[in-house]
């Protein structure tokens, strides 16, 4: 096409430069609008933030998946069903990381050992969820769990029955596994506190496991208030 | 291989896309996500816009485009805008994660690449020196921050890939600025006046 030709068109002499400058405006306006709701006023860059802010406003739900536990029964825990704990503690690993998820077994082995010392009710329950379903069958949580000394009545260790409800599961709690290109996966390590019905209410890092407990005693109404 | 051949080649690019496989490939390494699959994109938007506009029946579409580009503005501000957006980590993260947010990726590259397919050759030397500035300035800092940061910035890629991102991003805005550069210090600077000249009030 005649590129000159076409420029020379009327509708470009008519209008001159305001429709693209007005445009341009429009268009500028859009974007700072966007960026702004976006990025919770320029402040929030990262999904991690936003995620925390998600967790904030009770937004964040743990969607119910099947589960299988390490004796290959299906557990009940967070829901709407009769007999779920108030509060729960959960973490997600894969049986093969010998780094932050062992680290994560030792601390709920001795969150294990604070509530097996506290009065008989268990309102608070640790759950250890493997994303990993292709390696971690029940045997492996069998064994795992033998090995961490766990006790089922405190401390549940389960594994989603498909690599889809897995994903669900981390995707509701803004949870991202990440290959780490040698076989195993770069994972979010933090301590997840859960109320009854699911919903995220905190998330502690390995360090703050003590804050956890606390934090989920409160949540069910047997810790010290704030 | 003959230039009609060429554009038709790159303005088919995305489909391919739509094989899962490929799409994971490139788009499960950052520095492929942005350094080869967002170029790619917007050369297919630009191929296609140059398909296009061959046609006798694109001649009234492309009047009003250029009715709406005065001098390439709405296309610099549009591809600035879509440079910017898909440097923010929560972008990137969440067109690994939404449906939405990738379309809307595609779909905003695409349309960069097929504004500048017109609206670059019609910019001032002034308006494509600010343009192509802004764009490198913008990479530059964006690839200065995945090279700096102590931990991951997206939750989908890792902290290796993040830092040869940050590489990449730095040579390319010093690339873009490099090339802008001697595009407007040649002697005959006058892209405007080749293809268009300039808008005069009646």
């Amino acid at each position: 096409m005649d590129e000159a030709g076409t420029a020379r068109s009327p509708h470009a002499r008519r209008h001159g430069p305001w429709p693209s400058a007005l445009l341009c405006i429009a268009l500028l306006i859009a974007l700072a609008c966007g960026l702004n709701r976006w990025t919770h006023g320029f402040e929030v860059w990262t999904f991690e933030g936003r995620r925390e802010l998600q967790w904030r406003a009770g937004e964040l739900r743990a969607q119910p998946v099947d589960l299988r536990d390490s004796n290959a029964r299906t557990p009940q825990l967070w829901g709407e069903q009769e007999g779920a704990s108030a509060a729960y503690l959960v973490d997600f690993v894969y049986l093969r990381c010998a780094s932050v998820c062992r680290a994560l077994g030792s601390e709920f082995q001795r969150l294990q050992g604070e509530l097996a010392a506290a009065p008989p009710g268990r309102p608070v329950h640790l759950v250890s969820i493997s994303f990993d379903v292709v390696h971690d069958d029940a045997g492996a949580l069998a064994r795992y769990a033998a090995e961490q000394r766990a006790d089922p009545r405190l401390w549940t260790l389960a594994v989603p029955r498909s690599a889809d409800d897995a994903q669900t599961l981390l995707r509701s709690l803004g949870v991202i596994v990440v290959p780490d290109g040698e076989g195993g996966y770069v994972h979010n390590g933090d301590i997840h506190l859960l109320d009854a019905r699911g919903t995220l209410r905190g998330v502690f890092t390995l360090d703050q496991a003590e804050q956890a407990l606390q934090a989920a005693r409160r949540l069910a109404g047997v810790g010290p208030a704030r | 291989m003959k230039p009609r051949a060429v554009t038709s080649v790159f303005a088919l690019l995305p489909m391919l896309l739509l094989w899962p496989a490929l799409r994971h490939a490139i788009e499960s390494r950052m520095a492929t996500h942005m350094l080869l699959e967002f170029p790619l994109l917007a050369a297919a938007g630009a191929a296609a816009a140059m398909r296009c506009r061959r046609r006798p029946s694109a001649r009234r579409w492309l009047r009003w485009q250029r009715a709406l580009d005065w001098r390439g503005w709405t296309s610099a501000t549009v591809a600035s805008s879509v440079a910017l957006v898909w440097m923010l980590p929560s972008a990137l993260d969440a067109a690994l994660l939404w449906p939405a947010a990738a379309a809307a990726k595609y779909a905003s590259w695409w349309l960069a690449g097929w504004l500048l397919a017109d609206g670059w050759r019609r910019m001032d030397a002034e308006l494509l020196l600010f343009a192509v500035g802004n764009l490198a300035w913008m990479a530059a800092t964006a690839g200065l921050l995945y090279l700096d940061a102590p931990a991951r910035l997206c939750v989908n890629y890792l902290q290796d890939d993040q830092r040869h991102t940050g590489i990449g991003l730095i040579a390319l805005a010093a690339l873009a600025g490099a090339l802008v550069l001697r595009r407007v210090a040649r002697p005959s600077n006058s892209v405007v006046s080749r293809d268009e000249p300039r808008y005069r009030s009646p």
